[in-house]
């Protein structure tokens, strides 16, 4: 387990988190869900040790994927990889898994959005970290790109099985790929649920859990 | 049909109009004023300048002194400013330490400088140290704001995958901003050639431009200071030009599908 205790955060008078707490289960992929301004990305960057706050947090490796792919620009796909894993057989395996092994040489800017976040996803496996953050990573994609690189996920979460803590205001993404979902509202867990079946499941199969989750964030 | 004036050829031609305006404005002025120890007429200077050039061993030796201690002065600056702007960028605790000392030497009056340079060392080193003291706040401002600007997507990554502070800075931060330097390296060369030529005239330094100056203005040889000064101008405009090509390249080459692993 990861537990999070008396984490607070303001900004100025506007107190997003008092004493807050959570505990996120080691293996499993938990789903914060939330309207914009509710906290999410703010507990994300938080646990990454990218904000100051108060209180204490565990002191923990973290893989993340942001909003945007957040490439080096002046390095290439090969270069961005190498940064964080010196291992160039396992880079060498990665590229293929994402199936970029020919556009390794590549530089960001010559590089289509499904492709960035291809090696955003890449970079967030290839460093061994304790826990893998996701701010609302497939939010700017279009439906089709959307499910393909949930897949793409998938295919490597499986057989890696890391923590993840995704945020997102996307109902159908947080019932798709998480255990478990948190529903999130002025820095306060106002719902916490964990769906049937395993991930990442047939949205066909989810109307009810859909349903649920709608309802329990518009109340 | 193709249009004949392209918006790079227009531009080349309202250049050269500006250049016949500015020796339009000097053959006016040498005529209003009709006094070759005051302006010297267009002629004498250009032939100066070729007798300077082609028939003076003297100022070649001078013209290589002043650039040498100009690029000396240069490397010196960039480095220091290297120095302290990137890591001050990175921690703003040291940039409070290092911001009095940028804004002191941003407001010391450079005369002063160097007559009490003048002092303390030789005419050889007094030009070189006063370029110093003006090159250094301008380049430092410039790392820091290109530092400063790198996005916060960029350093928010390297900080969460736990890139080494000097990997960020020599792998990513300097590549990153070497092109927007590269580019304005040209200007402050020219920079420190003004203010070389300057401090040389002041401090009288033997075989260099300023020197060469100041002998010009003692013995009253009017056309030869006005050649000398187009020289120097020149110079200066070469090294511009040849460092914004420079940049230019670097901009194309680092924009293409590269192979840099």
């Amino acid at each position: 387990m990861i537990e999070i205790e008396n984490f607070s955060k303001s900004y100025g008078a506007n107190t997003v988190y008092k004493n807050f707490g959570l505990s996120l289960e080691e293996g499993k992929i938990t789903c914060l869900l939330g309207a914009s301004g509710s906290g999410k990305t703010t507990l994300l960057n938080a646990i990454a040790g990218l904000i100051k706050y108060e209180g204490e947090l565990p002191k923990l490796k973290c893989s993340y994927i942001f909003q945007n792919p957040q490439l080096i620009p002046n390095l290439t796909v090969r270069g961005n990889l190498s940064l964080i894993c010196s291992d160039g057989a396992k880079i060498d395996d990665m590229l293929e898994r994402v199936g970029l092994s020919d556009k390794a040489a590549r530089y960001p800017v010559n590089l289509s959005g499904g492709e960035a976040r291809r090696v955003a996803i890449a970079r967030a496996f290839l460093y061994e970290s304790d826990i893998l953050l996701m701010d609302e990573p497939f939010s700017s994609l279009d439906l089709k790109l959307k499910y393909r690189m949930l897949d793409l996920f998938f295919e490597i979460w499986r057989k890696d099985r890391r923590t993840v803590l995704m945020v997102t205001h996307d109902v159908d993404e947080a019932v798709k790929a998480a255990h478990r979902i948190l529903i999130l509202s002025d820095g306060k867990i106002i719902n916490d649920f964990t769906p049937e079946g395993e991930v990442p499941r047939d949205l066909s199969d989810c109307a009810p859990v859909r349903e649920k989750t709608v309802q329990l964030l518009l109340n | 049909m193709k249009r004949f004036f392209t918006q790079r050829k227009l531009n080349i031609l309202i250049s050269a109009l500006a250049v016949a305006v500015m020796w339009a404005v000097w053959i006016i002025a040498y005529y209003a004023v009709g006094n070759d120890y005051i302006i010297p007429s267009f002629r004498d200077t250009f032939l100066s300048v070729f007798e300077e050039c082609l028939f003076k061993s003297g100022f070649w030796i001078s013209f290589l002194n002043t650039l040498l201690r100009t690029l000396c002065a240069f490397a010196v600056s960039f480095a220091i400013a290297s120095l302290l702007a990137v890591p001050g960028a990175l921690f703003p605790g040291f940039n409070a330490f290092v911001k009095p000392f940028t804004v002191f030497l941003r407001t010391l009056p450079t005369l002063a400088v160097i007559l009490l340079l003048l002092i303390w060392t030789n005419p050889r080193v007094a030009p070189v140290v006063v370029t110093v003291l003006v090159l250094f706040p301008v380049i430092h401002a410039r790392i820091y704001a290109a530092v400063s600007g790198i996005d916060d997507g960029v350093r928010h990554t390297l900080k969460v995958y736990g890139v080494k502070k000097s990997v960020a800075v020599f792998r990513i931060y300097l590549p990153m901003i070497s092109p927007s330097l590269l580019s304005q390296t040209g200007a402050d060369i020219s920079l420190g050639l003004k203010v070389m030529i300057s401090a040389e005239v002041l401090a009288s330094t033997y075989k260099s431009l300023g020197g060469m100056m100041q002998e010009a203005r003692l013995f009253l040889e009017m056309p030869r200071l006005a050649a000398l000064t187009l020289l120097a101008v020149l110079i200066g405009l070469v090294i511009d030009v040849a460092f914004t090509s420079l940049a230019r390249l670097t901009d194309k080459w680092a924009r293409k599908d590269g192979v840099n692993d």
